[in-house]
């Protein structure tokens, strides 16, 4: 800790010697002093690209199901094995699995059988797609080469589909929604606020009162009659995009407010009116003066407010509003994983909530760095 | 300050007005009505209505009615005889379902807020003075698991672990005896046993923001001159913090107070309805599906002028804490 | 396990109660319906006073019921879960079906219930009922034709909307009394159908408003009801009346524990908008006896546990906590877990005979306003296409891990209309004879994406629309069928919504298709609704139902001439006094609708379970679900007991 302090006063004081560092270079000197903001910042990177890239990063597509393998248990991957001659090397493969079906139970029983090696290929030639939806293709990352042959790393789901390939194609979905719904609220959040608290009077009062009307109303109802009024014959895509609006309608009022509150309090600050004395035009004073005083305050919350919308969208697919099957978004795969069923003898289909608190996690250390780094006042 | 209450009781009717016409349109907004559920319902179970008879409970029930007629019948009832309407699922007075539910809401999600404020406030003070320490880190990472892990999931996975390890079910709020007895000290206790799960799984979701808020806003104050001259003046440590900078840093925090209710309650209806907690949220979501009009008006409606009021409360909160806020006309 | 359960009350009756084999020997020398005790929950009640005698409460012809197993003894609480409003149904399948005549246990037979005998005229026009003689509703006041006739005349007063057999529009009927016990059903038309309709569920609607209590909320019989009403904070009678004395099964029958009935427990603890429960106790003017002439019901208390969380309701059956249920918890995905959990949770499971016959329907809409669809849709050819395109073994190993064989929508095996032909045609998984079958039906033409144009050179594209939330292997059954067909190239598109929706969008003829469970595999003549369009729940042909009901004139349009047949058959059926004849009429129906294939069905619906406590005895090892059957009420849950 102590020597954190030390390199950061060694480079301030080199920062002010020079005097040339722009301010974006010295927030990310100071954000790489943030390891886990940094460490954040990859797997937030890393998911994004996953999101991007799913179709060429999943094994198989969403709908891909093998009837004879529901609720198989994951097999893992095995990266290491020997071939024919007996070398050992980097050889990745799963096992095979050795099925019972019980009807009584109504169920299949999942056991590997370490005598049965599906070997696990690079770069294997599947059926043609498009990447992101434009760019043809014809092979994936990984897969096995056998068609028939199971391959479940993360196991798979009462249909026997791959619970892998439905995470990341899911990850599109639910990261993006939450981006979205972010820069949507963001975007009038901060200028709404910003206007009602800097010139307050009866602008301010009408902003104030709606705010306070939106917010006074319960999401939940408002999400069900938004939900339920949407056209009937919306695809997905209009239906996602209807969520995302959705979610920033109560999303923007929550930002606003804390920007205004800022403001009202900022805007009798010595600096603030130095600067109106000074001449300074509004925009001027806004942007240069008072909102990097509460950057850090707008980057905290923006990153809060990413999660939020992520498990605002858990949320409504859990109450059967929102998405639904056959999309799938980290939401509906909760949805179809909320049963006892699932807690009792398939655990593994809960994967996708450990997926949903790593990219929380990720994503506030991610805020909480960018802050600190963005702080105008630094240490 | 009186005028100042004045004004904002006169836009706050204003406002309740206005709620209460939005959340007759939101209960409109889907398609169909009461008896379009109901005769569903019915379906599904293999059983069977005479359109005649529908027709004969649209008329009875005013169903067929324009939305302008529909509402203004609404509002007159409560306005002058303090009547919200008729369930049509349970065929009573509103008022007679919604009170004890309200009151089970406002006690778990009252709790669960003062559980939040305890635990949240202290660590976030910890975490900002002692900023980038283990118990800094650790604080972020508990809070922020709490908040992660979606709610449904958390009471699911607390309700199956208590089954599977202890051979207990949680649900409900009160244990068989309790259930319909008036409040008595056995009751509390019998209700405390019973509301701290859902307490925890409501509070965890809720404390990790306040951490996050409170730290950030004292970190911003911390470093302003008046600390520094404070410290300088050679006030004990502890008195230069909680004295003005946390005061300060609780600003954002109490502004928001008012809006904790319609949050905790969404928030809770997910809770509510994995552990069958007999509140507000439950209720409302069903007479939601089930149009059950103005069942579901009045809960938006009172839930709105709780929140109005709340709201109010952190106005004048907020100018007291904070000097630097101006409240009467300029 | 058994430490934790509350069974303080029964413990004293072991020592009553001899075991049950030494009873029955013992009784049997004695000779039927010897001396009764009173059973012991009562007793204090009777011994001060309180309650008349076991004598003077049952009549003097009580119902002897047979036990499944053996007589059993007093005492205990069964504990169920249900969902609160709009769980009334649970209500009356568990404990409301007592009619004037009910099915036997196989459902096979009329057998007699509040009415110990009846005749019927030549030509089923007059249905003749004797009552037991002494029966009592359960606040003790006498059980006569009164009761009857007021019933009937609330089905008849326009102001109160109900409806049942008795105000068909139709064919209503009339009510005679001829004395205290004995009273007339009179039709206009003859009503071949009436017994079956008095046994089911829809029977018991005839017998439930009771004359005294009821009363004094109609203004007919109370001048002052309306004041009564308007104290109450009633807009109107009728609501109040509603809200009192309500019909049927509906919800606010539940909420009144004051409204006197006839079953075999009473309500103490009522439903309500805020109710954690609802609890019945034993009505101690029950009519029926089990072969010893012990006052039935065994149980004491029922206690049902409201709840809006499926999660908890499985848990509590999980731990233990629920002596008996199928209904909400017994699903697909549950039953391995319910499986395992057996010996923690000291419970058996016993198997539910579902009365659907296939486990999806798809119902393309015949009445399409797309004349081009339309014309598609009720092209035979083109429906024998989609089925054979349909890999429905892959479906049942998938959705129901084996259970089940394919099946069209057509008699259950158990059910003696069925036709192996009629329920195997065109079930076979052929891709090359579907793709024949569709270019029959003019589908020849495949467009860019590889789907078939229509003849106006649009690509076949049909919405199915489902709810998901009712039956989740609908959609997983959807999700198969929509890669089977894109092979084909049909291209269906999923639209999952809500119930209401479902609904709304009939009237105003907004969908391509829908998906429904195939109803009326069993109930086969009372449940046509698959085989003809019979009723608004014959969704593939609206209109044509709308036609031949006369419910909803507006939409109603001429059916196709086989249609009309099977229509004119089947009036011709509801009007036939000879079970023989009606059974011949049918198979003549079902002929028809063999023959043109209206819908497509995929699997038979595979066999539920049931969960009970393993010390609850006298539970059917095998239970038949249906609505007009319900269940456990047809299985006479009176003489189950606790051991």
């Amino acid at each position: 800790m102590a020597t954190d302090t030390m390199i950061l006063k060694e480079t301030q004081r080199k920062d002010r010697a020079t005097g040339r560092e722009s301010q974006w270079k010295m927030i990310w000197r100071r954000f790489r002093q943030h390891r886990l903001a940094l460490v954040s910042l990859w797997i937030v990177i890393g998911f994004y690209l996953i999101a991007i890239f799913a179709e060429f990063l999943a094994p198989y597509a969403p709908s891909h199901y093998n009837s004879r393998y529901t609720y198989a248990a994951p097999q893992g991957i095995h990266l290491f094995d020997t071939d024919e001659q007996g070398n050992w090397g980097f050889r990745p493969f799963v096992y095979g699995y050795t099925t019972e079906i019980d009807q009584a139970a109504m169920r299949r029983t999942f056991v590997l059988d370490p005598d049965v090696k599906h070997r696990v290929q690079f770069f294997i030639e599947t059926e043609p797609y498009r990447l992101a939806g434009f760019i043809p293709m014809q092979h994936r990352l990984f897969g096995v080469a056998e068609p028939r042959a199971p391959f479940y790393v993360l196991g798979a789901d009462r249909l026997g589909r791959d619970l892998l390939s439905r995470l990341i194609h899911g990850t599109r979905i639910s990261l993006s929604i939450g981006l979205v719904g972010v820069v949507l609220s963001l975007f009038f959040g901060v200028l709404i606020g910003g206007f009602s608290g800097f010139y307050g009077g009866w602008f301010d009062s009408i902003v104030q009162r709606t705010i306070e009307f939106i917010r006074s109303l319960p999401t939940i109802p408002l999400w069900l009659g938004l939900a339920a009024a949407m056209p009937r014959d919306w695809g997905a895509l209009q239906t996602y995009f209807a969520i995302t609006i959705i979610l920033s309608v109560v999303g923007w009022t929550e930002l606003a407010r804390v920007v205004r509150g800022r403001f009202l309090a900022l805007r009798t600050e010595d600096f603030v009116v130095a600067a109106q004395l000074d001449g300074a035009s509004d925009y001027r004073v806004i942007m240069r003066h008072m909102v990097p005083s509460f950057m850090s305050h707008i980057i905290a919350a923006a990153t809060l407010a990413i999660p939020g919308m992520i498990l605002a969208e858990t949320a409504l697919s859990f109450l059967g509003l929102g998405l639904q099957a056959p999309i799938v978004s980290w939401g509906t795969l909760l949805q179809e994983a909320q049963n006892i069923r699932t807690l009792a003898s398939a655990p593994w289909l809960l994967l996708p909530g450990v997926v949903v608190v790593i990219v929380i996690l990720a994503m506030n250390f991610l805020g909480d760095g960018l802050r600190d780094a963005a702080d105008p006042y630094g240490r | 300050m009186l005028g100042f209450i004045i004004s904002r009781l006169i836009s706050m009717v204003l406002t309740i007005w206005a709620i209460s016409l939005v959340a007759f349109a939101i209960i409109q907004l889907p398609p169909g009505d009461y008896l379009t559920t109901y005769v569903a319902t019915l379906s599904a179970s293999g059983d069977r209505v005479d359109p005649r008879v529908i027709e004969a409970l649209r008329e009875q029930y005013g169903l067929g009615q324009p939305f302008i007629v529909q509402y203004w019948k609404w509002v007159s009832g409560i306005v002058t005889a303090g009547d919200f309407g008729q369930s049509f699922e349970w065929g009573r007075p509103v008022t007679e379902l919604i009170w004890g539910r309200l009151g089970n809401s406002i006690l778990l999600e009252g709790l669960a807020v003062i559980v939040m404020w305890f635990v949240a406030l202290p660590i976030g003070v910890y975490a900002a003075v002692n900023k980038y320490s283990l118990g800094d880190y650790l604080a972020t990472i508990f809070g922020f698991l709490g908040l992660a892990i979606p709610n449904f999931l958390f009471a699911l996975v607390l309700m199956y672990l208590g089954y599977a390890w202890f051979g207990v079910v949680m649900g409900g709020l009160f244990s068989p005896q309790f259930e319909g007895a008036h409040w008595s000290f056995a009751r509390v206790l019998d209700f405390l046993s019973n509301a701290w799960a859902p307490v925890l799984v409501l509070a965890t979701a809720g404390t990790a923001q306040l951490i996050r808020v409170m730290r950030a806003n004292l970190l911003d104050e911390l470093r302003k001159p008046y600390v520094t001259t404070a410290r300088a003046k050679g006030l004990p440590e502890w008195r230069v913090i909680l004295k003005y900078p946390v005061r300060v840093a609780l600003n954002p925090l109490v502004s928001t107070i008012g809006w904790l209710l319609p949050t905790l309650v969404s928030s809770s209806v997910i809770v509510s309805v994995v552990m069958n907690l007999p509140t507000a949220g439950p209720m409302l979501l069903r007479s939601l599906t089930t149009q059950d009009m103005y069942l579901a008006g009045t809960l938006i409606l009172l839930l709105g002028v709780l929140t109005v009021i709340g709201t109010l409360i952190s106005d004048l909160i907020l100018a007291w804490i904070d000097p630097r806020i101006r409240y009467g006309g300029e | 396990m058994f430490s934790r359960r509350l069974s303080t009350a029964r413990m004293p009756l072991r020592a009553w109660a001899v075991s049950g084999l030494s009873l029955v020997v013992l009784i049997a020398a004695i000779g039927p319906v010897s001396a009764q005790e009173e059973p012991p929950m009562l007793a204090d009640r009777v011994a001060s006073g309180e309650l008349p005698p076991l004598a003077e409460r049952l009549p003097s012809n009580p119902l002897v019921v047979e036990p499944y197993e053996s007589i059993g003894t007093y005492g205990g609480v069964w504990r169920m879960g249900m969902r609160g409003g709009g769980d009334n149904a649970l209500i009356a399948k568990t404990v409301g079906y007592e009619g004037l005549v009910r099915w036997d246990r196989q459902w096979q037979e009329v057998v007699p219930n509040l009415a110990a005998s009846w005749e019927v005229n030549e030509d089923a026009t007059e249905y003749t009922f004797t009552l037991r003689e002494g029966l009592k509703w359960s606040d003790g006041e006498p059980y006569t034709t009164r009761d009857i006739e007021f019933t009937a005349a609330m089905f008849h007063d326009p102001e109160y909307p109900a409806n049942s057999f008795i105000n068909d529009q139709n064919n209503p009927a009339t009510v005679e009394i001829i004395d205290d016990i004995t009273f007339k059903y009179v039709f206009e038309k003859p009503n071949g159908m009436l017994m079956d309709t008095l046994a089911s569920i829809n029977g018991t609607m005839a017998v439930s408003i009771p004359y005294h209590y009821c009363s004094q909320f109609h203004p007919n019989y109370n001048p002052g009801a309306e004041q009564l009403a308007t104290d109450a904070g009633f807009q109107s009678w009728a609501l109040h009346m509603e809200d009192k004395c309500a019909w049927g099964w509906e919800t606010s029958r539940w909420t009144n524990p004051d409204l006197p009935n006839i079953y075999a427990w009473k309500i103490t603890e009522p439903l309500s908008g805020t109710a954690a429960r609802v609890r019945w106790e034993r009505n101690p003017y029950y009519w029926k006896v089990d072969t010893d002439g012990n006052q039935l019901p065994y149980i004491d208390e029922l206690d049902m546990r409201v709840s809006e969380s499926l999660e908890e309701l499985t848990l509590l059956a999980l731990n233990g906590q629920i002596d008996f249920q199928d209904r909400h918890i017994a699903t697909n995905t549950n039953q391995a877990v319910f499986f395992d959990g057996q010996d923690q949770g000291d419970y058996r499971l016993g198997s539910v005979v579902r009365s659907v016959s296939s486990s999806l329907v798809l119902q393309l809409n015949f009445n399409h306003d797309d004349p081009v669809k339309q014309e598609l849709f009720q092209n035979r050819d083109f429906r024998i296409g989609l089925s054979h395109a349909i890999d429905r073994e892959e479906i049942i190993d998938v959705v129901f891990i084996g259970q089940g064989e394919p099946f069209q929508v057509a008699p259950r095996p158990e059910s003696h209309f069925y036709d192996e032909e009629m329920a195997k045609q065109y079930t076979e998984f052929d891709p090359d004879l579907a793709i024949e079958h569709l270019e029959a039906a003019g589908l020849t033409e495949i467009g860019a994406d590889g789907i078939r144009l229509m003849s106006n050179g649009e690509p076949t594209r049909i919405t199915v629309d489902v709810i998901a939330a009712l039956r989740p292997e609908w959609i997983d059954i959807l999700e198969l069928m929509q890669l089977h067909l894109a092979d084909v190239g049909i291209q269906i598109e999923i639209n999952n919504i809500d119930r209401t929706l479902f609904y709304d969008k009939r009237p105003g003829n907004d969908y391509d298709a829908q998906v429904w469970a195939g109803d009326g595999g069993l109930d086969v003549m009372q449940e046509p609704r698959y085989y003809f369009p019979s009723g608004a729940e014959s969704v593939w042909a609206f209109k044509w139902q709308a036609w031949y009901t006369g419910a909803t004139p507006e939409i109603a349009e001429e059916p196709v001439d086989w249609v009309k047949e099977q229509m004119a058959l089947y009036t011709q059926l509801t009007q036939e006094g000879d079970p023989d004849v009606r059974e011949d009429l049918m198979r003549e129906v079902l002929a028809i609708a063999k023959e043109n294939f209206p819908v497509i069905g995929v699997s038979l619906m595979p066999d539920g379970y049931y969960i009970a406590r393993n010390n609850l005895r006298n539970v059917s090892d095998q239970l038949i679900d249906a609505w007009l059957f319900p269940q456990p009420g047809g299985y006479d849950p009176q003489q189950w007991y606790f051991e």
